[in-house]
């Protein structure tokens, strides 16, 4: 493949783009999933294909293809083209994007044990051994699980003289159970909501989320949910659980510092963003606890890579400092905008898709407290675990996020399981009242497989660590 | 099209000349051709376009199913995404509810023959967009995408089956330096007659609506929801209610309520392929032809929407319904709410007191079976006393049932719009007032 993009290279130079990028790019799939005792899905699938970017004038063109064959890729190397030089007469603002380097090399997950050889077999008796747990307790109706394995090949070349590839293998999986009685469904997921827990790395991540021995307490959680008293509307102390408070890094800080979004290129699908250009270095994110980063070397993330989709090398970045806003997620057009360099955050989630800002691993670093101490700390209070639903505003300001369950705390004690909780807020409020987080002992990476972004719609993995942390005083409920 | 059928059907032969005796197997090809062109503060931000040919191949071994899709589309790679497939169905479990494939029926549909858009012709619209922006000293965000699909259906039963369809849009926001946004959205057939004049002013007119300082008590209000938003109070139902396995599984509404009327009469919602509005695939991804289904007529839930399968195990027909494999559950991709015999102004009038909500945000459904959704509105969300637009207001969380917000309508917009939505698939309704629409809380502004 280096011989054909480096040959395409020189001919989008033929035609004086000021930089293009190709990118060549073979995804492989694999999913398995099991309802109760049936198995749902056996299924995989491969892509391939070839994207062009190419910059004409101050304006971008990009065109896609799975036709790998010459006629194939001079069709897109032309189609990118004219879309530029097309698009150039109707713009007056010329894209000029930073310099970087040229990059050589390679970049391979570190992977014990390929998800793809573990047989189908034992990934399906895996699967019904859980549901066959989950299924015993009785008032579960529905036991559900699932295993995704995915593998991708990149290849990029750019004018920049850059050439890498990476080869990334990522898989994980989860489990759920659904108890309903008449109009009351309650679910339980383990380790996380929708489809589980997922890691750029191999089967040895499925050994160790060890769905097997976390089926019976699913299933029993989703049961005793049915029995448990709504609940309550109240303004309290909130703890969020580890995996729910991924999502809540994820959309409320992390969407809203994509630069793209601040720029205003989202406005008319996703929305734009609270943290304006003038925010930077100038603005009380959160409270002094709250330190977050976006890193995408971390072993095992979703976001995790050696290079960018616009060949930056993978570096950490430090996003809210002792609850300041420093930087965004950027890229190479977007970064000069606010006299800094590109934190590396342009992806493509396949070929048929140009680069667009996403998030990496965006993490919140670990406090210092232990859980139980937090607990022991709250006077009145309420414990979150498990997205369950989750809306924010096209600012990312106002949210109301939902989760599977809540436990009440009392004087320092948890008292009761309660149902349906909710808790709503104002993102910069919300995180200037984070007094406490948990040390790095329950700091943990999720891999979310779902981050929907861009049009044509892109779905991005992503990651978040994260352990607990505790907010004072939200609003749990809906507000009366 | 005859090309790409004539393409297809060499494909899916290398495909089933490689099925082992005794499987029943599908091939699904489609052709996807996208465009899509995003701009932001008066300039092109983004435009990527692609062109994708890919084989899905579903085969079933006693009631066992794999499946495999590949985009590499040689002889040979075909063969191994086959024996990929089979290899799935040897692991897989016997599944009691498989119901086999469609069989052969007359495909009396007229045959289309469009192409997408071209570059130029989606710039020169863009441009006259800018060019009203500029004029007007406003703001401008957006994008105009094409997508056009073909799609087809082969398999052991000896059905052949085929269609293509278009889902074309635009979306335009304008914002003035008050902080006021308006938006404004259609769907559309031909980039001939777009006519994105009235559009751009439409978004305009509503950004600059003057903000007004008045708190917005929490609770019920009396609501009228623009098309875009009465479209996705449908969308959500599609997903959450109107099919038959959510019915059967109990996690519908509409579970065990079929015949009953909760909705005033004004409420009509019906899943319809062959709406004028937009050109629909007319075939379901297990190449059957889609029937007309009123979901909710008169206010009486009628019915919901089946694949093979669920109509196997309900004991009824399918009505063509079905989503690419491995989805098992049937969807209704054509949703739509039918007009009624209010205008818009007159809906408007009728109001003493309400809010007009043009579109919202970030839906997220709380409870599926109560149909319980929060989210925020967008773009323009106004005032209305005494029968006028008073002023603009910041965006209002909601957090409401979608049957309860229907149970109280008032009256039904007598136009229908097909606006962008996020699905492949209509996004058609009115506008509509409802007497009840929980506010839940506001966006601080700036």
């Amino acid at each position: 493949m280096e011989k054909k993009l480096l040959a395409l290279i020189e001919q989008a130079k033929e035609l004086n783009v000021s930089y293009s990028d190709i990118r060549f790019i073979r995804d492989e799939y694999e999913r398995i999933a099991v309802k109760n005792d049936q198995v749902e899905e056996v299924a995989g699938g491969e892509s391939e294909g070839i994207g062009i970017r190419v910059l004409v004038d101050g304006a971008w063109g990009f065109y896609a293809t799975n036709q790998l064959d010459e006629e194939g890729l001079k069709m897109c190397l032309e189609k990118a083209y004219d879309i530029a030089r097309n698009g150039g007469k109707i713009s007056e603002v010329n894209v000029e994007i930073e310099e970087i380097a040229p990059q050589k090399g390679s970049y391979s997950t570190d992977c014990k044990i390929d998800p793809f050889t573990v047989s189908k077999d034992k990934k399906i008796q895996l699967l019904l051994e859980c549901t066959k747990i989950m299924m015993k307790v009785q008032g579960v109706k529905i036991a559900k699980g699932s295993l995704i394995s995915v593998k991708e090949n990149r290849c990029f070349a750019s004018t920049d003289g850059t050439y890498v590839e990476q080869n990334i293998v990522k898989c994980g999986g989860g489990i759920q159970a659904m108890a309903i009685r008449g109009d009351d469904v309650q679910m339980r997921s383990y380790p996380a909501a929708f489809d589980g827990d997922f890691s750029a790395s191999g089967w040895e991540f499925i050994e160790d989320i060890d769905l097997v021995s976390n089926s019976q307490k699913t299933a029993q959680e989703a049961v005793a949910l049915l029995e448990a008293e709504e609940c309550p509307h109240d303004v309290m102390d909130l703890i969020l659980g580890s995996s729910h408070l991924a999502l809540q890094i994820h959309e409320s800080l992390g969407h809203p510092a994509e630069l793209d979004r601040v720029l205003g290129h989202e406005i008319s699908l996703a929305g734009g963003s609270f943290l304006s250009i003038d925010k930077v270095d100038n603005f009380k994110y959160g409270s002094v606890h709250v330190n977050i980063n976006s890193d995408p070397t971390l072993y095992g993330g979703m976001g995790s890579y050696g290079w960018d989709d616009e060949g930056v090398p993978a570096k950490r970045a430090k996003l809210v400092d002792k609850g300041m806003f420093v930087n965004y997620l950027s890229s190479r057009e977007s970064a000069p905008i606010i006299n800094k360099k590109s934190t590396g955050a342009m992806r493509v989630t396949t070929f048929n898709r140009p680069p667009i800002i996403r998030m990496t691993n965006v993490n919140l670093e670990p406090g210092d407290w232990t859980l139980e101490d937090l607990i022991k700390d709250t006077k009145k209070g309420i414990y979150m675990e498990t997205t369950k639903s989750w809306s924010i505003d096209e600012l990312r300001l106002n949210f109301q996020f939902g989760c599977q369950i809540a436990w009440l705390i009392e004087d320092g004690k948890i008292t009761k399981m309660v149902k349906n909780p909710l808790y709503s807020g104002t993102t910069p409020e919300f995180w200037a009242n984070c007094d406490a987080i948990v040390n790095k002992d329950r700091w943990r990476l999720w891999g979310i497989m779902n981050c929907g972004k861009g049009e044509p719609m892109q779905t991005a993995h992503v990651g978040h660590g994260c352990s607990l942390a505790r907010f004072k005083n939200v609003q749990i409920g809906v507000k009366k | 099209m005859d090309k790409f059928v004539k393409l297809a059907k060499t494909l899916s032969k290398y495909a089933l000349t490689n099925i082992p005796e005794g499987y029943q197997a599908q091939v699904m090809v489609t052709n996807t051709e996208t465009e899509t062109f995003r701009f932001a503060k008066n300039q092109v931000t983004q435009n990527a376009s692609d062109t994708n040919i890919y084989l899905h191949i579903t085969v079933n071994f006693e009631g066992k199913e794999g499946v495999f899709g590949t985009n590499s589309l040689s002889e040979s790679s075909i063969k191994k995404a086959v024996e990929k497939a089979v290899e799935s169905c040897k692991f897989s479990l016997k599944d009691e509810e498989f119901a086999g494939f469609a069989f052969p029926y007359e495909l009396d549909l007229e045959p289309r023959n469009f192409s997408i858009a071209k570059p130029e012709q989606i710039y020169e619209k863009i441009g006259i967009i800018f060019k009203i922006a500029k004029k007007e000293n406003v703001d401008i965000y957006g994008s105009i995408s094409n997508e056009k699909t073909m799609l087809y259906i082969e398999n052991t039963n000896k059905l052949q089956s085929w269609d293509c369809g278009d889902l074309n849009k635009i979306v335009i926001i304008s914002e003035v330096e008050t902080g006021g946004t308006g938006y404004s959205g259609r769907g559309y057939v031909n980039i001939e007659d777009l006519d994105v004049e009235p559009l751009t002013y439409e978004s305009i007119q509503k950004a600059r609506v003057p903000f007004i300082d008045k708190e917005i008590e929490l609770g019920d209000h009396k609501v009228i929801l623009e098309s875009a938003a009465a479209a996705t109070l449908m969308n959500v139902l599609a997903f959450s209610s109107f099919s038959a396995a959510t019915y059967d599984e109990n996690r519908s509404f509409m579970s065990g309520h079929l015949g009953e009327k909760p909705f005033p009469n004004s409420v009509n919602i019906t899943d319809d392929a062959y709406h004028n509005l937009y050109r629909s695939l007319r075939i379901d991804f297990e190449g059957n032809r889609k029937s007309k289904i009123n979901i909710v007529e008169s206010g009486v839930l009628k019915n919901v929407v089946h694949n093979i399968r669920t109509a196997k195990k309900m004991n009824t027909e399918t009505t063509g319904h079905a989503l690419p494999p491995p989805q098992k559950e049937p969807f209704p991709l054509d949703v739509m709410m039918i007009e009624g015999n209010s205008s818009m102004e007159d809906m408007i009038k009728s109001v003493d007191k309400g809010i007009y909500i043009t579109r919202f945000h970030y839906i997220g459904l709380v409870d599926e079976k109560k149909t319980t959704i929060t989210g925020m509105t967008r773009n323009g969300t106004f005032l209305i006393e005494n029968g006028e637009i008073v002023g603009a207001l910041t965006d209002l969380r909601f957090t409401d049932d979608i049957t309860r917000i229907l149970e109280n309508v008032v009256k039904v917009e007598d136009t229908v719009r097909n606006i962008p939505g996020f699905l492949w698939g209509a996004n058609i309704a009115p506008g509509i007032l409802t007497g009840k629409f929980k506010i839940t809380g506001s966006k601080p502004r700036g």
